[in-house]
């Protein structure tokens, strides 16, 4: 073969290679994007992330104490410092639970106790006056700020409210006496404060008393 | 015939390179599409709380 023609061979196959190189980089830079103009495009998505937690303080407790007796029937105990009615007196506590929205979407916020005020305190069943077991939701948050936004229920009870009767409209105990819904869009990054007050009664057992308040979330919030 | 061999090597250079721009440019390619693949959020949706004391019997009698 002359060298000539092993000159064109060789030059044929570089055209060959030069000319798939060519369409190979097409298809690729097409599945990848490429940029037409200076402005670029990027699009992504974020899954929902659905979480709360009881971050900055997940207990309250009052430690021991008695019913004096000489002063009343019962006495009276919440979160907010008060400790009436008692001698020796339980622990004061100033500060209810904190529950934190710490996911990237606002939720509809459900509490549920595991016990009515009966249960919790006793006796079962009342004798010389009930027991009472109460909670109240508040933005702890610092202001200016919405703990709960708009929605069908918003930041509901703010006074002190039976758990047996958390429906806050003064009809009979639904089914789930326990559990409410207290906030229906509870926002981003925000702190619901949850006071608990209990009455109790002279005649309550005399026993280590424990409830388990459960705050449960459910998306999207309306 | 000096220049003749050098236009062949110019030729060879030409397929190397060519070779070499085709294995990178889909090695890139790969990496671009694989990159923020598979990310997992974990969802927390419920948390519990306590609440407790201890009763002592009233020195007055009343409890119990």
């Amino acid at each position: 073969m002359q060298f000539s023609n092993v000159l064109m061979v060789v030059a044929v196959i570089a055209v060959a290679l030069a000319v798939f190189n060519l369409g190979s980089v097409i298809v690729v830079q097409q599945s990848t994007g490429f940029a037409s103009s200076d402005v670029g495009n990027a699009s992504l998505s974020v899954a929902a992330s659905v979480s709360i937690n009881f971050t900055q303080r997940d207990f309250i407790n009052w430690g021991s104490g008695a019913v004096d007796t000489s002063a009343g029937q019962f006495a009276t105990l919440n979160s907010e410092g008060t400790v009436s009615g008692a001698s020796p007196a339980w622990n004061t506590v100033t500060s209810g639970l904190n529950l934190t929205n710490d996911g990237n979407v606002n939720v509809r916020l459900n509490l549920s106790a595991d016990k009515d005020a009966i249960g919790f305190i006793g006796p079962s069943p009342p004798v010389i006056t009930a027991p009472w077991y109460q909670w109240r939701v508040s933005n702890a948050s610092q202001l200016p700020s919405i703990v709960c936004g708009t929605g069908t229920t918003q930041l509901n009870p703010t006074t002190y409210t039976n758990v047996t009767c958390f429906d806050g409209v003064g009809t009979a105990c639904a089914a789930d006496v326990y559990a409410r819904e207290v906030c229906s869009n509870f926002t981003i990054g925000k702190i619901m404060e949850i006071d608990v007050q209990v009455i109790i009664p002279q005649d309550s057992p005399p026993t280590g008393k424990q409830s388990l308040i459960t705050a449960t979330a459910a998306f999207p919030a309306v | 015939m000096d220049k003749e061999k050098v236009v062949v090597t110019l030729l060879l250079i030409t397929i190397i390179l060519s070779l070499v721009s085709v294995i990178v440019t889909f090695s890139v390619g790969d990496k671009k599409v694989d990159s923020g693949r598979n990310t997992v959020i974990a969802s927390d949706p419920d948390d519990t709380a306590s609440v407790s004391l201890v009763v002592q019997p009233s020195s007055s009698g009343g409890a119990g």
